[in-house]
């Protein structure tokens, strides 16, 4: 397990990643992307150098996760897709803000605790993506040269240790360790139902046919990106990242924008 | 709802100091010599030798700004981002709170954050504010701007620092910003490209020069031009217009897609801020205020209503933004 700061007790893990195969990563993207993008196409989109991205690629590069993420949201597939080489379900849009799981698992039978309990393998991914339930909680079973990366996206993860800080330390002489992971953050209930990413009126109102004058400064800033964005890019792909950022902004500032939204989308 | 300040002041070194030993978590701004010697703990701070005061605007060295934040420290991060880095600022945001950042003008961070951070998926997500650290205008070229990481002990040129705070579930984050400036009833200006500096431009649907245009229409290149963002009136200020070169130099990029107009003239700065901040009711836990108003609306011991804080080389209302005061305030979720 990468290590966490350690803080009062506990360990909060910020963001930790090292990838199970680098090459596997690489040949993930490299997959991802043939037939669609050019590597200098992948690059601009996903806001990384070809340099780097072919070093990714040919598995040579050590990609940060935020790189990662990028390169994921580009492809329009999951991060863990790319990280498990290609076994993850396909993300819409970019990341939102909220975490949720987001895992090789089907059910809570095959739970981050049961994977990686049984993993033979010596390294577990666990993603934490937006959407799930603030306030999940789990625990890890990490017996003696086990290991568990967790990435997060947005939000914050604690991992603490059942007991005492002192059992970490036992895990490098046979101990197993027991570690409880929960995501932190208010419950988010929104009051207001907004149309899916994928209904008509959202491309209405980001191609700029709507006229929409939120009251929010973040609103009025972004959705003026949003429409001069999509005028330049109105593919499909683009259209659905925008969406997704000013859906979500839209419902993070519901209580200012609640109105003017009915008006709006009806 | 107004959350109790201890410190939001012009401060001594020593007052400072003691300030951060208390383990409250703070933003300073002064001069380097007086920032580099502050003990580690919970602040991050930048360069800047101007303030408004709560006597007016003022120019020191011998004194910081201090603004301390309504955060526990326990719920208090801080990091320095490359400009490589600095997309990570969105991921790495607090679940519920805010962030501030500051970043050394003219800097590679200054530049990637002012082109790319409105395109970063879910920067709006979270509230961001910020400034850009600067030095005395005489000083400029010759004396580098700086942040600095009071946690790390770290200080830097070229990245960013940002602070991320929590708040309670019953508190929430709102950036407000209070610009004088409306676009004139003149020219509609767009550029086709994005970027710090332009040469072409196209003014009321014919492609023109920009600097050659403003020229000739004897433009007071000190008003900024302003865009109208779906209801904010967000200004791009401009640093020179040379005719010869053709180009001219923004402190703020402008983008492709947004259509501008030169600012209508202000009177009277001071009384018009003053009555600004009445009018919206700012009741902001941290400020900051553009040098250009500074400067070119003579607020040197004047006041601008009861909002104090540095006056810097830019602002950071999720974008950047010139010419505007910029406030954050911490209000019942």
């Amino acid at each position: 397990m990468t290590a966490p700061a350690h803080t009062e007790g506990h360990f909060v893990l910020e963001r930790a990643y090292a990838p199970r195969r680098s090459a596997s990563v690489g040949a993930a993207i490299r997959q991802a992307r043939a037939g669609r993008y050019s590597l200098a196409e992948l690059a601009r989109r996903s806001r990384t150098s070809v340099g780097i991205l072919s070093l990714i690629e040919r598995g040579q590069g050590n990609p940060s996760f935020e790189t990662l993420a990028r390169i994921a949201d580009a492809l329009e597939v999951s991060l863990t897709s790319l990280i498990e080489g290609g076994t993850g379900a396909a993300i819409g849009g970019p990341a939102l803000r909220g975490p949720i799981l987001e895992g090789p698992w089907d059910d809570a039978a095959e739970s981050p605790a049961q994977d990686v309990a049984d993993s033979s393998t010596t390294e577990s991914v666990t993603v934490l993506r937006p959407g799930s339930p603030t306030g999940w909680r789990d625990s890890m079973i990490l017996r003696p040269g086990q290991g568990a990366d967790v990435l997060v996206r947005s939000g914050t993860v604690e991992l603490t240790l059942r007991d005492r800080s002192a059992e970490y330390e036992a895990d490098g002489v046979g101990q197993p360790l027991s570690v409880d992971i929960s995501v932190r953050g208010r419950p988010y209930v929104s009051q207001m139902e907004l149309p899916p990413v994928g209904d008509p009126r959202w491309e209405r109102l980001v191609g700029g046919e709507t006229s929409f004058r939120p009251t929010a400064l973040a609103c009025q800033i972004l959705f003026t990106h949003v429409t001069r964005s999509v005028r330049d890019d109105p593919s499909p792909s683009n259209v659905c990242r925008w969406v997704a950022d000013l859906r979500a902004v839209l419902l993070k500032y519901e209580d200012l924008t609640a109105g003017e939204l009915a008006r709006v989308l009806g | 709802m107004r959350t109790t300040i201890a410190a939001n002041a012009l401060c001594t070194l020593e007052e400072a100091s003691a300030t951060i030993a208390s383990g409250a978590v703070v933003v300073v701004a002064g001069d380097e010599s007086l920032l580099s010697r502050l003990p580690r703990g919970n602040w991050i701070g930048g360069t800047i030798p101007y303030f408004m005061a709560p006597t007016g605007g003022t120019q020191t060295t011998d004194r910081v700004f201090v603004t301390e934040l309504p955060l526990e420290p326990r719920l208090f991060e801080s990091r320095m981002y490359s400009a490589d880095e600095l997309p990570a600022i969105v991921p790495d945001a607090p679940a519920h709170g805010f962030s501030l950042i500051i970043i050394p003008s003219e800097s590679p961070a200054h530049v990637e954050y002012a082109e790319h951070a409105p395109d970063y998926p879910g920067l709006f997500l979270e509230p961001i504010v910020g400034w850009i650290a600067g030095v005395a205008l005489e000083d400029v070229g010759r004396v580098v701007p700086r942040v600095f990481d009071g946690r790390s002990g770290q200080s830097s040129i070229e990245k960013a620092v940002v602070l991320r705070g929590e708040l309670p579930p019953h508190k929430a984050a709102r950036i407000g910003i209070i610009n004088l400036f409306r676009g004139g009833g003149g020219d509609a200006i767009t550029f086709e490209r994005t970027g710090f500096t332009a040469s072409d431009c196209v003014v009321n649907c014919q492609g023109r020069n920009f600097a050659r245009y403003l020229g000739e229409i004897g433009a007071d290149t000190r008003l900024p031009l302003v865009a109208d963002y779906h209801g904010a009136q967000i200004n791009t200020s401009i640093l020179s217009a040379d005719p010869a070169s053709g180009v001219v130099t923004f402190f703020a990029p402008v983008f492709t897609g947004i259509e501008y107009r030169l600012a209508g003239p202000i009177g009277d700065y001071a009384a018009s801020f003053a009555a600004a901040v009445e009018r919206a009711g700012v009741d902001a836990v941290f400020a900051c205020n553009c040098i250009l108003n500074y400067r070119y609306g003579a607020l040197e011991g004047k006041t601008t209503g009861h909002v104090i804080g540095p006056i810097t080389f830019g602002e950071v209302a999720y974008q950047l933004v010139n010419q505007t005061l910029v406030y954050l305030s911490i209000v019942d979720a």
